[in-house]
């Protein structure tokens, strides 16, 4: 696991299933449809994304193919980290 | 895009913003009156209310309210709105609704020129989604305790019943005693009195204060009977601080809930220091002859008066941030000139 997936899972395990059980989670599944974030969700991991990795997410940047799962967060950070 | 707002029809839309408020938030049976009361006509205005849509159907899947208030802003009256009653129907709590609802919102009162001042007190989880709508910090609202009867939070604290008991007393009768020493000058002040309304020496009151005041919103009596008078149906008391001319000096607005626990909704003194001292100080020896067992109060802004607080034995408990966006009639509100009790929520 990158160190960033064991960030973004330890971020949403703690704040939004208040659990440390890292089995609960898998990568892949739809956090939006797990019912594990919900829209003012959204926006609490878009800022610790922002605060963690400061860089800024677009609004345009704000879709399910980039915040709807483990996976495809990190997907979303890495590609950020090499635009910047 | 996928979203639109437009702004409700006050009347038209109740039952559909009714719906929705029903997913979201407790008491259902307190909404409508609510909603009357906060969106219907008030002293401040009528309240607004933007309704979001889904931009193909037409179909109502979110609502924010702004609910009107008048500050006091450098001599002048200014209107303001509360952002609250904030609802995404639970099958649209995606990326995005939420988002284009609170920040088109804000766009839409701001091309219109409804309020000088936006605010509002978002919970830990919205924060962030306030903060991407273009909110900012304007400072913090503190809620403080002050306990009366000490061997009953001694026992809340997990104290076996017989220490907590004696402990108790002892501390309570030091504190009456300090608070005695304390009010040994009070009398010059006046006496605190109980009123049955809000009436014109409340005016006369908010005329004198608001002459030095910071940004607060407005108290005079008209406000204050919307406020207090109807919404809580006779729950709220009122203890004045009355001159031997029988002008007022400064009240406290008040309910008593649950365990004898007396909140305080709302406070005004002529001065923040010494008459506000004497008017809580007198305030809570009142409560513990009545035999209540603890005081809480909001307070959010003067540095004089948390200070005030702190040396009159009321802890801080917790902190919420207060956000805004746009400015006060091209100021920005200080945080610590401000001046926010519970009585600056929307209820």
């Amino acid at each position: 696991m990158s160190a960033v997936e064991q960030k973004v899972r330890g971020f949403i395990l703690e704040n939004f299933m208040f659990t440390n059980d890292e089995s609960v989670l898998s990568s892949e599944e739809s956090l939006l449809e797990k019912g594990v974030i919900d829209s003012t969700g959204v926006m609490e991991l878009v800022a610790f994304l922002e605060d963690e990795y400061q860089f800024q997410v677009n609004d345009d940047e704000l879709v399910p193919e980039n915040l709807d799962s483990v996976q495809n967060i990190v997907a979303f950070v890495g590609g950020k980290g090499a635009a910047s | 895009m996928q979203y639109r707002i437009r702004p409700a029809d006050v009347v038209q839309d109740r039952d559909t913003i009714l719906r929705l408020w029903r997913q979201v938030f407790p008491f259902p049976e307190s909404h409508p009156v609510k909603y009357d009361w906060c969106y219907g006509q008030t002293p401040q205005g009528a309240g607004r209310l933007y309704l979001l849509e889904y931009a193909d159907q037409t179909q109502v899947i979110g609502v924010q309210g702004i609910v009107p208030r008048r500050w006091w802003v450098k001599g002048e009256v200014v209107g303001c709105g509360i952002c609250a009653d904030l609802v995404v129907d639970q099958y649209h709590r995606s990326i995005g609704p939420a988002l284009t609802l609170v920040r088109q919102v804000v766009e839409r009162e701001q091309q219109e020129k409804q309020a000088c001042l936006l605010y509002g007190f978002p919970n830990q989880k919205s924060e962030a989604l306030y903060r991407r709508a273009g909110y900012s910090k304007m400072g913090m609202i503190n809620r403080y305790a002050k306990p009366l009867r000490l061997h009953i939070w001694l026992r809340r604290k997990g104290l076996a019943k017989p220490l907590a008991s004696t402990l108790g007393k002892v501390f309570d009768l030091v504190n009456q005693i300090r608070l005695s020493l304390r009010l040994r000058r009070s009398m010059q002040y006046g006496k605190l009195v109980e009123l049955s309304q809000f009436d014109a020496r409340f005016d006369e009151l908010w005329s004198r204060v608001s002459k030095t005041a910071g940004p607060m919103a407005v108290r005079d009596s008209g406000f204050l009977q919307w406020r207090f008078g109807n919404n809580f149906a006779g729950q709220t008391r009122i203890m004045a601080l009355q001159a031997m001319d029988d002008s007022i000096d400064g009240y406290i607005v008040y309910i008593v809930g649950q365990n004898k626990l007396i909140t305080v909704l709302d406070f005004l003194a002529s001065d923040n220091t010494t008459v506000l001292s004497v008017m809580l100080g007198l305030f809570a020896r009142e409560m513990y002859r009545q035999g209540y067992h603890g005081i809480m109060l909001e307070f959010g802004g003067l540095a004089d008066i948390a200070h005030c607080l702190q040396k009159l034995g009321f802890s801080l408990r917790e902190t919420q941030p207060v956000y805004r966006v746009t400015e006060l009639a091209g100021q920005q509100a200080e945080a610590d000139a401000l001046y926010l009790t519970s009585c600056d929520r929307d209820q």
